[in-house]
This record gives structure tokens, sequence and C-alpha cells, in this order.
């Protein structure tokens, strides 16, 4: 029987299918899941997933460039043509000065609807924003159960609400389980949970600097409520808006806290 | 790279070990029962393993069956001395194979002695299966948001690096790579969801979680 619980096929599957692969490793990736159902089960769906996009590829279109740049290019060419307009005028009535020499005019008032919206909150009460709610356990496999023990259990405890219980279980998950980065991002979430902020912030930093880890941005998210909870706005603002640049999950969630964070608590 | 090889050989304990002492000696006697288990161990990851090197679904169906006939020819002639390196074996064979083939613009079949009473190798049902893995690989790919999919594409067809398709998309390659793994993961974990649930009867050596 084998123990494996995927590991070594979430490590290498990619770089072993597009061929990427040193040939040594190659050799004992093929040995370790000729003899290792978990990994050669994802292997096969991987093949298939390639066989999938190949037979019926997907016509990937460029994204709209975004709205601040496009904006940024209307304003220029708007800037270009008013300079143009002036020049051409000075040329043309060499004897007028551009300047308006007319009544003093009040400096128009923006439209109501462009002002920027008072904010919504006084800094002291950032705490208010903070999300610190556990959420929902979202296995990023399918399997019902991961290979290790203490994580089945600790999230048997997470799902009771039982955070002590959770936290304390999760913890002991090895560090090269297929599970420990959930392991640590629920233990993390838990602590936040029962206000232990500063273990709770160790946790998650250590998954929001991982790229390849997949709870970076909802580690940067409840980074982010840790800071609201200690009406840090800055903190807040730097971790929210790290979290809104992966567009994930979290994105709306996060793009509504930093619209709602005032500029004198941090928020820009 | 992939950690110490006794971590990952670590993984598997006694009773494949046990399984491939009693293969290779029932093979040796003639056992045509453990020649058919064998093609049913090692069926799958043989195919896993020639298309991953070959990309060509043909080539991959041919030089299964050579696979296995050239395991089994050996294994009748007692050619291997240490049982417990039997996985070890036939993927050295699949190698070979393979790479003969690569260095040969001619097959060479004649090389093979084709002795009588093999077991079954048609692989008409192993073709059913993937072809319900891929329909299943696409279900699952159709449930993923439009960015996703196209990182997949770019990723596992295109082969690009998240870097290039960073720039490609206007993304952050951090975004990328995120998304490619989130993807990745999903799609692999529904396939192998359904092909567990779905599935029956196939002799396999250890734990399905």
């Amino acid at each position: 029987m084998t123990n494996c619980t995927g590991s070594p096929a979430e490590q290498w599957l990619e770089a072993y299918l597009q061929g990427t692969m040193p040939e040594a490793e190659a050799v004992r990736f093929e040995e370790h899941y000729f003899d290792c159902p978990v990994c050669l089960a994802q292997v096969e769906a991987l093949q298939a997933a390639m066989r999938a996009l190949g037979a019926q590829p997907i016509k990937v279109r460029k994204p709209p460039i975004a709205w601040p740049v496009r904006a940024a290019a209307l304003s220029a060419i708007a800037a270009l043509l008013v300079m143009g307009f002036f020049a051409t005028r000075a040329i043309l009535h060499p004897g007028q000065s551009t300047v308006a020499t007319g009544p003093a005019v009040s400096s128009p008032q923006p439209h109501p609807a462009l002002q920027a919206p008072a904010p919504s909150l006084t800094s002291s009460a950032l705490s208010n924003l903070a999300d610190l709610a556990l959420p929902a356990f979202q296995m990023h496999n399918l399997r019902e159960s991961s290979g290790d023990p203490h994580f089945d259990a600790g999230m048997k405890a997470y799902r009771a609400n039982d955070c002590t219980a959770a936290v304390k279980t999760l913890t002991r998950v090895p560090e090269q389980d297929a599970d420990a980065l959930n392991a640590q991002f629920y233990a993390g979430v838990c602590q936040m949970h029962m206000d232990q902020f500063a273990a709770a912030s160790k946790a998650l930093r250590a998954l929001a600097v991982n790229t390849d880890c997949p709870q970076q941005e909802a580690a940067l998210y409840y980074l982010a409520q840790i800071a609201l909870a200690r009406n840090d706005g800055a903190a807040a603002h730097r971790y929210l808006a790290r979290a809104t640049a992966l567009h994930g999950d979290f994105e709306r969630r996060a793009r509504a806290e930093l619209a709602a964070i005032p500029a004198d608590a941090g928020g820009k | 790279m992939i950690g110490d090889q006794s971590d990952v050989r670590g993984t598997l304990t006694q009773d494949s070990a046990q399984e491939s002492h009693r293969l290779v000696g029932a093979i040796a006697n003639g056992d045509s029962e453990a020649e058919q288990a064998l093609v049913l161990r090692y069926g799958k990851p043989v195919r896993a393993m020639l298309l991953a090197r070959s990309r060509n679904p043909d080539l991959t169906a041919d030089l299964f069956q050579d696979v296995m006939i050239e395991a089994i020819c050996a294994l009748r002639r007692g050619q291997l001395r240490e049982p417990a390196k039997l996985t070890q074996f036939i993927v050295g064979i699949a190698r070979n194979l393979l790479n003969n083939h690569f260095r040969s613009s001619l097959r060479r079949p004649e090389s093979l002695e084709l002795p009588d009473n093999l077991p079954d190798l048609s692989n008409s049902m192993e073709v059913q299966k993937e072809h319900d893995r891929e329909s299943r690989a696409m279900n699952a790919i159709s449930t993923l948001e439009p960015l996703d999919k196209a990182i997949l594409q770019m990723t596992l067809v295109e082969g690009l690096k998240p870097g290039v398709i960073a720039q490609r998309l206007n993304l952050n390659p951090d975004v990328v790579r995120q998304r490619k793994l989130r993807a990745i993961r999903r799609v692999t974990e529904i396939v192998r969801e359904e092909s567990q649930t779905g599935s029956s009867g196939h002799i396999v050596v250890g734990r399905v979680t």
C-alpha cells in the first residue's frame, strides 16, 4: 500500500507533462507513479485535460486595457487637443490674450455623482469593517479525506467551530503533507477568530508571500481583516490592494473594503 | 527536484514488494494469470508514461503492446534477478523501447520474441476510459472562468511560462501562477474524483484517498 497523498504529482506533474523536467527526475517520478495510484490518477487527469484543450481549443482574447490606463490615454489626447486649440488661436489672433479676461467665474463644481464618496467610517471605527468570521472550509481537492489524520481531525473540529481543538490539531500536520498549506491557513483563521492576532498574522504571512500557494489571496484578505481589527488602516489597505491585484475569489470583498477605508486611516 | 529517492519510494510499503515477488516468481513458472495481473498492474502507468513522453496516442498504443510483450518474455525467461525492482524494470523497458523508436526511423518489431499464450493486451476498454476522462476534463474545464481557461490552455497546450502569459493577458505573473495552480488542481481533482467514483474492478496497489 502507499501512504502517498499526491504531493509528488502536485509538485512535478506540470513540468513532467510539459517535458521540462530533467531526465533523471522524470525517471524517478515515473518509478513513483508506476506504484502510486494517487499520483497516476493525477497524471491521467491532466493528460485528459491536455487532450480536451487540444481537441477543442479555447479562443484566447486579450482582456481590454484597464480603465485607468484608458482614461490616462484619453486625458493625454484631450490635453493635446486643448493645447492645439490655444496654439492655433494664438497664431490666428496674435493680439488677443489667451487668458480669460471676462468676469470672474467661480471654478466649476464637479458633478455630484463624480465627487468622491465621503468616507463612511472614521479611522477609529475601522475595526467594524473587519470580517473575522471563519471562512467556509473549501478543500482544494475533492477528496473526502486527507492523508494525514491530524488534518482530518482538525477540519472536523473546524467545521464544528471548535477553534481551539482545530488549531491544536492542524498545527501538527507535517510540513511535507499535501494539506500542510491548507492546515496552516485554517489554523491561522481560527487564531484570528479567537483574537490571537499575532499568531494568526504569523501563520497567514507565511502563506501570503508564497506565490505558489493556492491560499495566497485568502491569506492576504484575512491579514487585512486582522489589520482592520487592529485599526491599522494603512496595513489593511496594503493587504487589500495585494489581494485585489490577484483578481481571485476575494476581489469584490477586498475592493468594497478598500473603498470604505477612509483616507485619514490610510486609505488612498 | 524530487527529493531523496528514498522519500518517494518510502511511500511504498511491503504489500507492493510482496506482490512484485509473487508476480515475478509466478510468471517465471508459467502462470498465465500472473501475466494478466502484471498487465493490469502496469498497463495504466505504462500508457501514461508513453503518452507523456511521445505525446502521440497512436504510437502509445503500438508501443504499449511491445513493452508488455517484452516484459513478459523477459520475466518468463527469469531475467529479473531482483523481484523488488519490478517497477524499475518495467519503466526501463518502456523507456528503452521509446528511445529506440525515436532513434530509428524504422520500427523493429522483429527484435521482439512473440510468444504464444499472451495475456489480453487489447486496449479498447482503456481507449473508452480515456474518452470518458477527456469528456470529464472538458466538463471540468467548462466550469472554469474564461481567464482561467485561457491560462490553462496557454500553459498546457502552448507550453507558455507564466511571465509570457502575463504579458499576453495584461496580468501580473503572480496572478497567472495563482490562477494556473487553482485551475490545474480543480480540473485534475474533478477528473480524478469522477474516475474513482465511476471506476470498478481495476487492480491497484495502494490506497486511493
